[in-house]
């Protein structure tokens, strides 16, 4: 929750006291006993926020709960709300660490954006899909929003620009630990859904990435994925929403009617040297196309077989320090910019909120011209 | 109105301004200069202010100043007095402000 005024901070204050004690398995009748009140009802009113919690309150609060100030206060950390999808093969502890990075960044932007007045679009945007619907289906939605946002005939250029602007979705570009495998990410609240994607990925995989995020969250309300995807084919039989997932994607970012038609035109050109330019033309990896023309029954059985999977070696291109995607985005970092230039976020506060010093902020400030 | 000898509570930029501009011998000659440990453990962070990066002796920092801890007894009333607000500025500053807040002539703002 955002705060904008006394009571929306109280509010917060509240729900945090209350996510809480439930996670301790308390009841509201054993804290108001340990806060002296008389009754249960004293402490029903300070959690929906009805009533100011004192300070002397919240210090027991604080002890009795082991929280910290912050937890409860703090309006840049999403407590008890924020749910994530991520597509990664990393362990569990290094996952959560992650994502209390990103947990920040996503109630940052949404904090500052109730401060400066800068509301989120109420309407929301959903693909009319289900677990019961076909690849086929898929697809055919993929290619309907490939229609109504004039993606042309090789969507990865501008789709994740048209998307950030048409579902008024964040996109953050983030950088995660070397030697970590987290691929990406979808994060689902009320008020607008945050798509993160590794910039140091390969083009081709950050594409694909961010189409098959773009699908959860499209689908979140019929089809809630699972915390963790590990991106990998081989663990993800019967996992119909990522497939499902995966499916939209590959429609969306190599639109079948032109697939068929450049596949209808190679002629006798050599297998592997066709699939790896045609990938380079879509932005996505070899294998992709690879399968895609296999999902498309386009492959005879001879061609199948003459694949080495070793020869598809388009992965995308592999981005070195000089072309990588600046971190963040323009639309998140205009505005850290836009609250700091009017006193709502300190120059400090907002560094440390992204995880920078204060020398990388201006850095990235300068990197989007916005300094 | 602000007399010699009075007692001046000093935040990160303060700090790191006075010695950028070389006025804080005069200051600390003039005045009781208090700040909270917080402030001082940003000025040793590393200070980036406009472009120029300051290097600021932080023993010699600490010779002319009075550090004090700020705890969670003072921290808590200041926050839920700010309505939140206090969680928009660095850290330094809010224990600072919090450190205000708990004086006895502090009063909510």
């Amino acid at each position: 929750m955002a705060n904008e005024n006394p009571r929306d901070f109280y509010r917060m204050v509240g729900e945090r006291i209350k996510a809480a004690r439930e996670a301790l398995d308390m009841n509201q009748k054993e804290l108001a006993e340990k806060l002296g009140f008389k009754d249960r009802q004293t402490l029903s009113v300070i959690e929906s926020g009805a009533r100011k919690v004192s300070s002397a309150e919240l210090v027991t609060i604080i002890k009795v709960l082991r929280k910290d100030l912050e937890y409860f206060t703090d309006p840049f950390l999403l407590v008890g709300e924020g749910v994530f999808s991520w597509r990664a093969q990393a362990q569990p502890a290094i996952l959560d660490n992650f994502e209390e990075k990103a947990r920040v960044w996503i109630a940052t932007y949404r904090t500052l954006g109730t401060g400066l007045g800068e509301p989120f679009n109420p309407l929301g945007f959903r693909l009319k899909l289900s677990e019961r619907s076909s690849f086929e289906d898929a697809w055919n939605a993929a290619e309907e929003l490939q229609r109504k946002w004039n993606l042309g005939e090789t969507p990865a250029n501008n789709l994740l620009g048209i998307a950030e602007d048409k579902l008024d979705i964040l996109v953050l570009y983030v950088d995660v630990e070397r030697g970590t495998s987290i691929s990406g990410a979808a994060c689902h609240l009320p008020e607008f859904s945050t798509i993160l994607i590794n910039r140091r990925e390969p083009d081709g995989r950050k594409h694909f990435d961010f189409a098959h995020e773009l699908f959860h969250v499209l689908t979140w309300k019929e089809m809630p994925p699972e915390r963790l995807d590990k991106d990998n084919p081989l663990e993800r039989k019967g996992k119909r929403v990522e497939q499902l997932a995966d499916n939209f994607a590959a429609a969306l970012l190599m639109p079948r009617h032109v697939v068929t038609k450049r596949w209808s035109e190679r002629g006798k050109k050599e297998i592997h040297e066709w699939i790896n330019r045609t990938a380079t033309d879509f932005g996505v990896t070899a294998k992709a196309l690879c399968y895609w023309l296999m999902n498309l029954n386009l492959l005879s059985i001879k061609e199948r077989q003459s694949i080495e999977e070793d020869r598809l070696i388009w992965n995308g291109r592999t981005p070195v320090e000089r072309n990588l995607p600046s971190i963040f985005s323009g639309k998140f970092m205009h505005r850290i910019k836009k609250a700091m230039d009017k006193g709502l976020l300190s120059e400090r506060r907002a560094a440390s909120l992204l995880g920078l010093s204060l020398e990388e902020l201006w850095k990235v400030l300068e990197g989007y011209r916005f300094v | 109105m602000i007399t010699r000898g009075d007692i001046i509570l000093l935040d990160t930029s303060a700090i790191i301004e006075a010695n950028k501009l070389k006025f804080w011998n005069a200051l600390k000659k003039g005045f009781q200069l208090e700040t909270v440990r917080k402030c001082i453990d940003e000025i040793k962070a590393g200070n980036f202010r406009g472009g120029t990066r300051i290097n600021i002796d932080v023993n010699r920092l600490a010779k002319g100043i009075v550090v004090r801890e700020v705890n969670r007894e003072i921290l808590t009333p200041a926050v839920l007095a700010s309505d939140g607000k206090l969680g928009h500025v660095d850290l330094g500053e809010r224990d600072l402000i919090a450190y205000a807040f708990s004086r006895p002539e502090g009063s909510p703002s």
